[in-house]
């Protein structure tokens, strides 16, 4: 008897990825001085990051990043990498929405 | 299937592998491409009873303060003492185009001595873009000297069967 296979669906990548600046609430300093952790709270969707600072628009309290792809439930953001590592958040659609262009 | 120095060279030449400042001759071998070491370390010093939730990042960059000693080998050469456990990065800048990937590797010298450069991460994605984030141990019997500038890990360069296509290589890569 054969198992049945799992319907395995690729994201739809955006090429080019799409700019965004995602509003934050907290942000904590890193020990290099260059690079931050900040948070994010769109909605039910909750995502924390590390950036490079100079990601951060400080005007608006928004962190530059990019969405790379989607599913049907959700949006990929990825972060500009630092040597703690790149992040790559997961935001619900519902909750992205505005963020993203028409 | 790694390159080989032909095929390092070629790629290098070509613009496609860029890496920041360039190798010398010497630095690149049959396979394998040499990076030094940059002069900023984190030294992060044993915290008993102090627990990391990797999904809290803010946590993480508040221990990481708390716990690390930020070191500037420009200064001055640094003992790496027995257990010890550094946070380093190359010198070198690296971007790999989407039909390549690496892995990064210590070097036999200092393997011997006991120095390990990665704790069980050393892929480096196609796209990528940045300086390389070094793990350090000193798992051997003796201390190690580290300078600024010295050969630290060696790039072990892949050709992908096809071009990647996820969407890695964004803007913000240069800032890495």
């Amino acid at each position: 008897m054969s198992l049945p296979q799992l319907a395995l669906k690729q994201p739809v990548w955006f090429s080019p990825p799409v700019d965004l600046c995602l509003p934050f609430e907290r942000s904590e300093a890193g020990p290099f001085g260059e690079e931050l952790a900040v948070e994010i709270h769109l909605g039910r969707s909750n995502v924390s990051a590390f950036v490079p600072r100079s990601a951060v628009d400080a005007d608006k309290s928004c962190v530059r990043c990019q969405a790379v792809g989607q599913t049907d439930q959700d949006v990929y953001v990825a972060f500009p990498p630092t040597s703690l590592g790149g992040t790559t958040g997961t935001f619900n659609r519902a909750d992205i929405d505005a963020y993203l262009p028409a | 299937m790694p390159l080989s120095d032909t095929e390092i060279w070629a790629e290098l030449t070509t613009g496609r592998l860029v890496i920041d400042p360039p190798p010398t001759a010497e630095r690149v071998g049959s396979s394998s491409i040499d990076l030094l070491l940059h002069s900023d370390i984190l030294v992060l010093r044993p915290s008993p009873g102090v627990i990391v939730d990797p999904s809290k990042k803010l946590e993480i960059m508040r221990i990481l303060r708390r716990h690390g000693d930020p070191k500037d080998l420009a200064i001055g050469p640094y003992p790496f003492e027995r257990g010890e456990f550094v946070i380093a990065r190359t010198l070198e800048r690296v971007r790999l185009p989407n039909h390549l990937a690496a892995r990064i590797e210590g070097k036999s010298s200092l393997a011997r001595l006991g120095l390990s450069v990665h704790q069980t991460a050393p892929t480096v994605l196609a796209g990528f873009e940045g300086t390389l984030t070094l793990e350090m141990h000193n798992i051997g019997p003796f201390g190690v000297m580290l300078s600024a500038g010295m050969p630290i890990a060696q790039l072990i360069i892949e050709h992908l069967g096809l071009p990647a296509t996820k969407g890695y290589q964004g803007q913000f890569q240069a800032q890495g």
